[in-house]
């Protein structure tokens, strides 16, 4: 490809003739021949993973990567949550280094590749999570990091506007400079940190997965942009867990499953069915285990529950033996409503019902008194990491394991090996500490330490976020157990594919209030998607029995 | 620059505070009252100033009164007849300390990762031993020209309140509209997101911490020049009112948010209670009682607000 050839010219990379057998980066790295995929794109590959392998004490997170890119072409990686993807991302922007394995560019290896160097060799990467600071401005933000400065380290800030406005007229958006950060959308603060990197030197744009909480308008405009850089000559790897968003303008498919490479597909071949069967790689009732038993009675109920730009009118049952979950994009009432079943974020109107009665859930500590208990999604919050296994499992029974107000420690210990064992919680010893668990060991504490507790319903946010597949299949295993005895679960996930697998009902929220209702017989992704996105208005009308 | 509660509410604190002090106090606004006003408040100015810097890293600088001391002590040392006698050896002596207590805080928290509490509090046990050994009473003498030289007036005006409060304006501009002011604040919100913006956070602390430690010597040193001696006890007072007077200012302890305009007016405005009780003939534990209300009130009015903006960053 004939890019590659003048990006090799390019006077402002730091990259000294890194053509075949080239020197080598100026930041010191070894070199080594390159060794592309030189018959496909008649040069040197622009970035290549050779057997990249990252472990996290036992946990192999990656194994075996052998990924190229190619100058000026559409790339995507697909896998699911857990899949690695990150990891790639991580490693590629120097927050992670491989255990085994090797990253190139253009040829050259990249051993400590910092942001002042990804950015000389024009490789830009945009995290998942947004890193637009809320209390700066718009132009502040677009400026940090590279500002142009005139005498005294004063900042040329009619160059800075300039310079977004320019950008922004090539892209067809625009943005007020002046503007706090944090009056932008979720989707403009994104379009923001691409508009940043795009300085013209930019060979290789990756995304990691941008559109996660994008409105479909917002999507749209991603994508034209992502078109017109093509057409210009940037290279994309796009890095998501749904395929058809990109479908229409992807080269190439690198799919990822626990860790590694498990499929590579061209523009042609890839076809949602066949990416979704390899990033899967398993049969979907394998992971999610069925209900033993049918839904009894009403366990809890609310009944047009609302909270000022919380959620609205919201009224939903959970009965015995299930589990229901809701869904929505962020801040669209989801986790809300979660939150407000678990007392965090308690209805201004309406009225909720445990077994019936009415109850008044205003705090957690009322919350727990009714017998619900509650997972926040970030573990930290959850997780007292530096204490032992055991303690973090006695956490939600303490008062019942206690006599006159000191912990009964034989019994403590009894019971905490009983769930140790129950949970399979893979732990050098009770008393270890926490904090050396694997990410999905930590949250089988947690929800062990419900279990103790004897609670008739379980409130979770996101529960398997950041845990891997293996332990995954094992948590909704408990979840299931769990509501199979007579009990309820409610999940409030923003992973779609646990939703639909899991739950007895999914509950579909935008803008506050619950759209849709889907009953495990009829629904799919993309009805469900539909709903939260707020393409369709309810279909499906109130819970079906 | 944007005008919310944060950055108005010290300018209007400033503003009722000299009008109400003015109407209702006598002898507030004699023209030798403002000048010892000013005066007074010179010290109190540099250190919020330096502490305003730390602070908008996410950080606190709790040794700035023993470093205010040091200065003043090394001063009087090296600027004494019976010693080596020197202005510029005292005045090196001066900036190398400063330098080397800024540095050493800087390397603590960053290099060290020690939380910035804990690591100045160490450095300030250090420098009172170290004050008390240099010096174990008030001593020492300030030449007689660099007394002078700081008495300076124009007119009714004390040279060395102008000067200082041009030299703070040209700060607060400066990290108003620089790269390392910039730098500060996006270090203080999110350290994660500034590096990986390319700023290294490292550098911009360490830089922080050197500017506190570099303002509170000027501060000892302003001080040495009006009592003519050094005194190992001089600093104690600006330890935590250089705090309220950055948190008067508007200033979010959790990094990020602050203006060195904030600082200035805080600043002012505690020196302007503490002088005007003086006039009442108040007693001096009062005075302290009076300037933790107005904290307590000045911070609950600005915590409705920080507190809403938190949670709108987090949500987000």
């Amino acid at each position: 490809m004939s890019s590659t050839l003048t990006s090799n010219l390019d006077p402002a990379a730091s990259v000294d003739a890194s053509t075949p057998g080239g020197t080598g980066l100026a930041g010191g790295a070894a070199t080594s021949a390159a060794t592309g995929d030189a018959a496909q794109t008649g040069g040197v590959a622009l970035l290549e993973l050779k057997n990249l392998t990252k472990q996290f004490g036992a946990t192999v997170a990656l194994r075996d990567i052998n990924l190229t890119l190619d100058a000026g072409r559409f790339h995507a990686l697909l896998g699911e949550n857990g899949a690695g993807k990150s990891t790639i991302i991580k490693i590629l922007a120097g927050i992670y280094r491989p255990t085994r394995g090797e990253v190139l560019w253009e040829g050259s290896r990249v051993d400590h590749p910092t942001p002042a160097l990804l950015r000389s060799l024009g490789l830009h990467i945009v995290h998942q999570d947004s890193s637009v600071l809320p209390g700066l401005t718009v132009a502040q933000n677009f400026a940090l990091g590279q500002e142009p400065v005139g005498g005294l380290g004063f900042i040329r800030r009619r160059a800075v506007r300039a310079e977004l406005a320019e950008r922004g007229k090539r892209f067809g958006v625009e943005f007020d400079p002046a503007m706090p950060a944090e009056r932008l959308s979720i989707g403009d603060r994104k379009i923001l940190e691409i508009l940043k990197v795009l300085d013209r030197r930019q060979k290789l744009l990756v995304l990691d997965e941008p559109t996660a909480s994008f409105t479909t308008e917002e999507t749209r405009r991603l994508l034209a942009i992502l078109t017109e850089l093509k057409a210009e000559g940037t290279a994309i790897l796009y890095v998501t867990h749904r395929l058809e968003e990109i479908e229409g303008m992807v080269d190439r498919v690198m799919v990822l499953r626990d860790g590694a490479k498990v499929g590579e597909l061209t523009h042609a071949e890839a076809r949602q069915e066949r990416v979704v069967s390899l990033m899967v790689g398993r049969e979907l009732g394998q992971m999610y285990p069925h209900p033993a038993s049918p839904p009894g009675g009403v366990l809890f109920s609310t009944r047009g529950i609302g909270r000022a730009s919380a959620y609205e009118d919201v009224t939903l049952d959970v009965r015995q033996n299930e589990i229901v979950a809701l869904v929505g994009l962020a801040g669209h009432g989801s986790f809300e409503v979660a939150r407000a079943i678990a007392g965090l974020m308690p209805p201004e109107k309406g009225e909720m019902a445990m077994e019936g009665r009415a109850v008044k859930l205003a705090t957690l500590r009322a919350a727990l008194r009714q017998g619900i208990g509650f997972l926040a999604e970030d573990r930290a919050d959850t997780i007292l990491r530096v204490r032992t296994v055991r303690e973090n499992l006695a956490l939600g029974a303490l008062e019942m394991w206690s006599r006159m107000g000191f912990v009964d420690r034989a019994r403590e210990a009894d019971e905490a090996n009983k769930l140790i064992k129950a949970l399979a919680v893979r732990t050098a010893s009770p008393t270890a500490l926490a904090e050396s668990l694997s990410g999905g060991n930590q949250q089988k504490l947690a929800l062990g330490r419900w279990l103790a507790a004897e609670r008739k319903l379980l409130v979770l946010l996101d529960p398997t976020a950041g845990v891997d597949v293996g332990a995954r299949a094992e948590i909704y295993k408990h979840l299931r157990n769990f509501a199979d005895g007579g009990r309820g679960v409610v999940v409030a996930t923003s992973d779609l594919a646990e939703a639909l697998g899991l739950a007895d009902r999914v509950i579909a929220f935008y803008r506050g209030r619950q759209v849709a209702t889907f009953t495990r017989e009829d629904r799919n992704e993309e009805e469900v998607l539909a709903a939260i996105t707020g393409q369709t208005i309810a279909a499906h009308g109130g819970t079906s029995a | 620059m944007t005008f919310s509660r944060r950055t108005v509410g010290p300018i209007v604190l400033v503003v009722v505070g000299v009008l109400l002090a003015w109407f209702l106090v006598p002898r507030f606004g004699t023209r030798i009252n403002i000048g010892y006003f000013l005066l007074q408040s010179v010290p109190l100015l540099l250190t919020a100033v330096g502490q305003t810097l730390v602070i908008i890293t996410a950080g606190i600088d709790l040794s700035v009164g023993a470093m205010v001391a040091l200065s003043g002590i090394i001063a009087a040392l090296l600027m004494d007849p019976s010693g080596p006698g020197s202005v510029p050896l005292a005045l090196a002596g001066c900036l190398g300390a400063a330098l080397a207590v800024g540095l050493t805080n800087g390397l603590l928290v960053v290099r060290y990762n020690l939380p910035p509490f804990l690591a100045t509090l160490g450095m300030t046990f250090f420098l009172a031993g170290l004050n008390l050994y240099l010096m174990p009473v008030p001593g020492g003498k300030i030449a007689e020209s660099f007394q002078d030289a700081a008495a300076t007036r124009w007119g009714y005006v004390p040279a060395t309140v102008v000067v200082t409060l041009i030299f703070l304006a040209l700060i607060a501009v400066f990290i108003d509209r620089s790269r390392f002011g910039l730098r500060l604040r996006a270090v203080g919100w999110n350290e994660k997101s500034a590096r990986l913006a390319g700023v290294s956070p490292g550098k911009v602390k360490i830089a922080a911490y050197i500017c506190s430690a570099l303002l509170a010597m000027l501060a000892g040193l302003f001080i040495a020049s009006r009592t003519g001696s050094g005194d190992p006890l001089v600093g104690n007072t600006y330890q935590l009112s250089s705090i309220s007077a950055a948190v008067l200012g508007g200033i979010d302890l959790f990094g990020g948010r602050g203006t060195i305009w904030g600082a200035i007016a805080g600043a002012l405005v505690l020196a302007m209670i503490g002088n005007v009780l003086n006039l009442l003939g108040v007693v001096a534990y009062w005075q302290w009682i009076v300037q933790g209300l107005v904290l307590l009130v000045a911070v609950a009015l600005y915590a409705v607000q920080f507190g809403r903006k938190r949670q709108q960053a987090r949500l987000a």
